[in-house]
C-alpha cells in the first residue's frame, strides 16, 4: 500500500480545498466569476456593506458563503467525529451514525424545535441527546453476550438508532402540522440550502469547540488502540481520555446536525480512507480526515445544488458514493492484510 | 549478564561445569532471599509483604513476600487459570490488594499516581497487538505517552528514546513495517521495545513466549537475560519450567491448594514439585553439555506410549558428565 508523505499531502489536500471553495463560491444559479469572488473576499469593506442592489455581493455573502462554509465545516466536524469515536470504541465500523449519535443529537433537536427552544438551547439539547445515545449504545453493547465486540456495538448502535428514530416520528406527529412539521421533515432530509449565516457561526464555534479536545488528544489517542491495562501502565488515565474524545465527538457531531440534519457515511468512510493514505496515528488521521471530510462534503453540495433543476440532498450523495467506496475499502484492506 | 559456573551453585546441588554458557543467562548464583540489599546494592525495585490477591475478596493464594532487585528475573510458574494475571493486575494497580501491601521503588503502590507508577514499572501483556495497524516507531512511541502533558506532542528527546530502544532490540529493520506484516515474535519484541521506551526500573511480562516458535522463544528470552544484564528487574509469567532455568533468578511458584513457593529457580523447579503443582509426572535431565532439563516423563506402561514405541534415549547420569572436549563436538 503506498503511504504517500502526509506533510505533502496535508498540504496538497488543503490547496485542493481552497481552491474548491472559490470554485464552489461562484458555482450556482448566478455564477460568479473567479476575479470577481476573489474580488469581493479580498475588498476591505468585507460583508459588512452590501450595496443594497448589489446582487453579487448578496449572492456571495448571504448565500454562497454560509452555504459551503457550512459544508466544509460539517465534513471536517463528521470527520474528525468519526476518527474519535473509531478510536475510543476500538472499532473501524465506529461512526457517528451508527453509534446513535446523529440520532440522539437530532431528537434533542427536534424537541428543541416543538418545543420553540431558542437557537442555542437547541444546540445544547442536541449535544445532550448525542451524549446520551452514545453513552446507551456503549452500555447495551456492553452488556449483549456476543463475543464479537464489533458487532454488538453495531447492533446496538442499530437498536437504539431506531427507536431514536421512532420518537422524533412521535415528536413530529404531534408538532404542528402547518408551522413546525414542515421545519423539522425539511431541516431532518439534511441540508444545507438554508443555511444562515447565524447557522453558520454556531456551527463554527460550537464544531471547533468539539473538535479541540480531539486535537489536544491526538497524540494520547493512540493509546487507545492498547488493551485497558495497558493503557493504565503507560501512565494514563483511561476514564479522562476516553471521556473528552466521547464529548468531543459528539459536541462537533450534534453541531452538524442542529446546523444540517442528519448526513451520514461521512465518518465512517472518510476515516477509512484517510488511514489507508497516512497509516493509523491519530495525530496525522485526524487532519487529512478533516481535510478529506470537507473537501468531499463541499463536492457533493456543489454537485447537489448544480446538476438538476431541484436540489439533491447531501445525505443522499453521501449515502450513494459511501456505500460503494466503504465496501471497496474493506475488500483493498482485506487483500492489503492477507 | 552474570553466567556463573553452575558447579558453584549455593544450594549445594552438584552439576557439571560446562565452562561454556554461551546466551544462556542463569542467574541463580544471585538469588538472595534476605532484605539485604540486592547485585548491586541498590533498594528493591519491587516488594510485596503479605499479599494477598485474588477478585471480589476471594483470595486466590497464600500471603507472598517477594522482593526484586535490579540485574534480577523473577519467573512465576502456575498451572492454567492459577491467577498468574491476576497477580500482575495488582501488581500493576489494576486490582487492589485483598492483604498486605505492594511497594515499588520503596513507595506504597495505592499512594502512586498513574503516571509515577508508568515510571517505576512497565507490562507487556500477553500476545500484545492494537486495534489499529501502527508501524513499529509509531507502536514503540506509545511507550512514551504517558510523559507527555496533556496536548504536547512528542518532542526530540521521545523520538530519541524510541530510536534507541528499537536498535537496543535489534529491530531497526521493522522500524518502518506494521504491527500486521510481523510474526509473533518480532511482534513480542516491538512490545518490549514499547515497554523500555517508557524507561521505567522493572519490566513485567505475561507469558511472553506463548504461541512463539522455538527460535523466536529463544530470541525473547535471551533479549531478558541480556535487559537484566543492563540492570533492569524483570518478572515474567512462563508455562515452561525450561525457560526459568534459562532465563530466571528466582522463581515463584503457583502450589495446588493455594499454596506459592519463593525462592532460587533451582531450588524452585525440582521435578518432585512441578509434579505436585502440573498434576503430571516431571523428570530431570542433562543434555551433553550438562545442562538441566526438564521434561514430562511419559505416563508408565501407557498403551498409546507402548503402541507407538517411542525410543527411549538414556543419558548419562549427572556424575558422568561428558569431558569439555566431548561438549564441544555438539555441532
Amino acid at each position: 500500500m503506498i503511504r504517500l508523505p502526509w506533510a505533502l499531502l496535508t498540504i496538497a489536500l488543503g490547496v485542493l480545498l481552497a481552491a474548491s471553495m472559490l470554485a464552489a463560491l461562484g458555482a450556482g444559479q448566478y455564477p460568479l466569476r473567479l476575479s470577481q469572488v476573489l474580488q469581493m473576499l479580498l475588498s476591505p469593506l468585507g460583508g459588512g456593506a452590501i450595496e443594497a442592489g448589489d446582487v453579487a455581493q448578496t449572492v456571495l455573502w448571504k448565500i454562497r458563503l454560509p452555504r459551503v462554509g457550512a459544508s466544509v465545516v460539517v465534513g471536517a466536524a463528521l470527520a474528525a467525529s468519526g476518527v474519535a469515536l473509531q478510536s475510543v470504541f476500538r472499532n473501524p465500523l465506529a461512526a457517528p451514525d451508527l453509534l446513535g449519535v446523529s440520532a440522539g443529537a437530532a431528537l434533542g433537536a427536534v424537541l428543541g424545535i416543538f418545543l420553540g427552544w431558542s437557537i442555542v438551547t437547541i444546540q445544547a439539547a442536541a449535544f445532550a441527546g448525542g451524549l446520551a445515545a452514545v453513552i446507551v449504545v456503549h452500555a447495551v453493547g456492553t452488556v449483549l453476550p456476543l463475543h464479537d465486540r464489533t458487532l454488538s456495538l453495531v447492533l446496538a448502535g442499530i437498536a437504539i438508532g431506531s427507536m431514536l428514530g421512532a420518537l422524533i416520528a412521535l415528536v413530529k406527529t404531534v408538532a404542528d402540522p402547518y408551522t413546525q412539521l414542515p421545519a423539522i421533515t425539511f431541516w431532518l432530509l439534511g441540508s444545507f440550502a438554508s443555511i444562515t449565516p447565524t447557522d453558520l457561526s454556531m456551527l463554527l464555534a460550537f464544531g471547533a469547540l468539539g473538535i479541540v479536545p480531539l486535537a489536544l488528544m491526538r497524540w494520547r489517542a493512540d493509546a487507545l488502540a492498547l488493551s485497558d491495562d495497558e493503557i493504565h501502565a503507560l501512565g494514563l488515565r483511561l476514564p479522562v481520555l476516553r471521556a473528552a474524545l466521547i464529548a468531543g465527538a459528539t459536541l462537533a457531531t450534534s453541531a452538524t446536525v442542529a446546523a444540517a440534519g442528519i448526513i451520514g457515511w461521512i465518518g465512517l468512510v472518510v476515516p477509512h480512507a484517510a488511514r489507508l493514505l497516512v497509516g493509523a496515528s491519530f495525530s496525522r488521521v485526524l487532519p487529512v480526515s478533516m481535510l478529506m471530510g470537507a473537501l468531499l462534503m463541499l463536492m457533493i453540495d456543489t454537485l447537489g445544488r448544480s446538476v438538476a433543476q431541484a436540489e439533491i440532498p447531501p445525505g443522499v450523495l453521501t449515502a450513494l458514493v459511501g456505500a460503494p467506496v466503504l465496501f471497496a475499502l474493506m475488500l483493498r484492506r482485506r487483500e492489503g492484510q492477507g | 549478564m552474570t553466567t556463573s559456573a553452575v558447579g558453584e551453585e549455593p544450594g549445594g546441588r552438584k552439576m557439571p561445569n560446562t565452562g561454556e554458557a554461551s546466551g544462556r543467562c542463569d542467574r541463580s548464583g544471585t538469588a538472595d532471599l534476605t532484605d539485604a540489599p540486592g547485585p548491586s546494592g541498590s533498594r528493591a525495585l519491587l516488594r510485596t509483604r503479605e499479599l494477598v490477591f485474588g477478585y471480589a475478596g476471594r483470595g486466590l493464594t497464600s500471603p507472598i513476600d517477594l522482593v526484586l532487585h535490579g540485574g534480577e528475573i523473577i519467573v512465576v510458574l502456575g498451572p492454567n487459570g492459577s491467577g498468574k494475571s491476576t497477580f500482575f493486575r495488582t501488581l500493576l494497580g489494576v486490582l487492589r490488594p485483598l492483604q498486605g501491601s505492594v511497594e515499588w521503588n520503596g513507595r506504597e503502590l495505592s499512594g502512586l499516581s498513574p503516571r509515577d507508577l508508568a515510571a517505576q514499572v512497565a507490562w507487556v501483556p500477553q500476545q500484545p497487538g492494537a486495534a489499529f495497524d501502527f508501524t513499529v516507531e509509531q507502536y514503540v512511541m506509545l511507550g512514551r505517552l504517558g510523559r507527555l502533558a496533556a496536548g504536547a506532542s512528542p518532542g526530540r528527546a521521545d523520538r530519541d528514546a524510541v530510536s534507541q530502544v528499537i536498535a537496543r532490540l535489534g529491530i531497526e529493520r521493522f522500524r518502518e513495517r506494521t504491527l500486521s506484516k510481523m510474526s509473533g515474535g518480532e511482534r513480542q519484541l516491538a512490545a518490549i521495545a514499547r515497554a523500555l521506551a517508557q524507561q521505567a526500573a522493572t519490566l513485567v511480562l505475561d507469558e511472553p513466549t506463548a504461541s512463539l516458535d522455538f527460535g523466536n522463544q529463544g530470541r525473547v528470552l535471551d533479549t531478558l537475560c541480556k535487559l537484566a544484564g543492563e540492570g533492569l528487574g524483570i518478572v515474567y509469567a512462563t508455562h515452561d519450567p525450561n525457560h526459568a532455568l534459562r532465563a530466571g533468578s528466582r522463581a515463584l511458584v503457583y502450589l495446588p491448594g493455594g499454596g506459592m513457593a519463593f525462592g532460587p529457580v533451582i531450588d524452585m523447579l525440582v521435578p518432585e514439585r512441578l509434579s505436585t503443582v502440573y498434576g503430571v509426572d516431571v523428570e530431570a535431565a542433562y543434555t551433553a553439555a550438562g545442562r538441566l532439563v526438564l521434561s514430562l516423563a511419559p505416563e508408565p506402561a501407557s498403551d498409546a506410549a507402548s503402541r507407538l514405541r517411542l525410543p527411549v534415549l538414556r543419558p548419562p547420569p549427572p556424575s558422568a558428565a561428558p569431558s569439555s572436549a566431548s561438549a564441544r563436538c555438539r555441532s
